[in-house]
């Protein structure tokens, strides 16, 4: 019987440092995530549906007390999470993208790999560009984002 | 790839974003485990991505934070749950029909858990209500009683003048 109650008090302490731990994140990083969302999935509504699964099911490597979850990792799971709620209709065909300017170019490309899920092998193929070419262009567009 | 490479060729932004295959990915994490030039590119373009996408951030409503403090007590409440399904759910609710603080009311083959308090204030209620609804029925069959032996009075007494004259 104490042993139960100390395994309900263990459970219960883990519990609410679950809680407190994510809700902390979600002050860090919700804004964030919330853009993110918000551009690969344009309504509200399901962004939001897809903010609180984010934050209400973290893994335990986010949460786990010592350890320091890097916003990389947010960045990865809130877009995976987005891509995979992203409804049908949102779903854009690579030839429909053109870019007008050589500078669109980069951002072109991120766009499509980061926030429409099109793998780096088929921007290249579409784009008639090499895949080392591609991810060049994601390092020229962080670079030109960073100066 | 070289190390130089790896720092101007994307793949570490790629890294980042999880653009990269499980192949690469593994490839360039064992690097990073042995190069600390890379490791030290790749923390600095972490910050610098976390400010790119800061400066794209978009304030999430207010009601959001209690949404997930609320669904993070339901899973936790699942969690809880889990243990005692199957045999020991027979166990639990032994337990719990045993619990002196609880009783079980059922409802439309629904149970609600009520404080055993208010089972004493259900009773009472009960009881009250019995006892207002004997004595209103008593003082209602009285009154009427009382009225009829007034109009039959009166007429008594209306027989009686006519008789004395």
């Amino acid at each position: 019987m104490r042993a139960l109650k100390h395994f309900d008090g263990a459970l219960a302490t883990q519990a609410v440092n679950r809680e407190t731990n994510c809700l902390s994140l979600y002050d860090r990083f919700g804004a964030l995530a919330y853009g993110i969302i918000l551009q690969i999935i344009p309504e509200p509504e399901i962004a939001q549906t897809v903010l609180v699964d984010l934050f209400s099911s973290l893994p335990i490597e986010f949460y786990a007390e010592g350890s320091d979850p890097v916003s990389s990792e947010l960045i990865r799971l809130a877009r995976k999470k987005a891509l995979a709620a992203k409804p049908e209709r949102y779903n854009r065909s690579l030839s429909s993208q053109e870019p007008t300017t050589n500078d669109d170019l980069g951002k072109l490309v991120f766009d499509l790999s980061f926030y429409q899920g099109f793998s780096v092998e088929d921007i290249a193929d579409k784009l008639q560009l090499t895949k080392t070419n591609v991810l060049s262009m994601i390092y020229a567009y962080f670079k030109q984002q960073r100066s | 790839m070289k190390n130089h490479q790896y720092l101007t060729s994307g793949v570490l932004e790629a890294y980042l974003l999880g653009l990269v295959s499980e192949q690469e990915k593994e490839e360039l994490e064992r690097l990073l485990a042995t190069d600390e030039e890379v490791l030290a590119q790749l923390n600095e373009l972490e910050t610098d991505m976390e400010a790119y996408f800061l400066n794209n951030a978009v304030p999430p409503p207010p009601g959001i934070r209690e949404k997930i403090e609320l669904r993070i007590n339901e899973t936790e409440i699942k969690k809880w749950q889990q243990p005692t399904s199957g045999d020991s759910s027979k166990k639990s609710s032994e337990s719990r029909s045993n619990d002196p603080h609880y009783v079980n009311v059922e409802v439309d083959n629904t149970h609600i858990r009520v404080h055993k308090h208010w089972k004493i204030a259900f009773i009472a209620v009960f009881i009250l209500s019995k006892i207002f609804l004997i004595t209103g029925l008593y003082f209602y069959f009285k009154a009427n009683s009382l009225e009829q032996e007034v109009i039959r009075l009166k007429a008594e007494a209306q027989h009686a003048v006519p008789l004395r004259r």
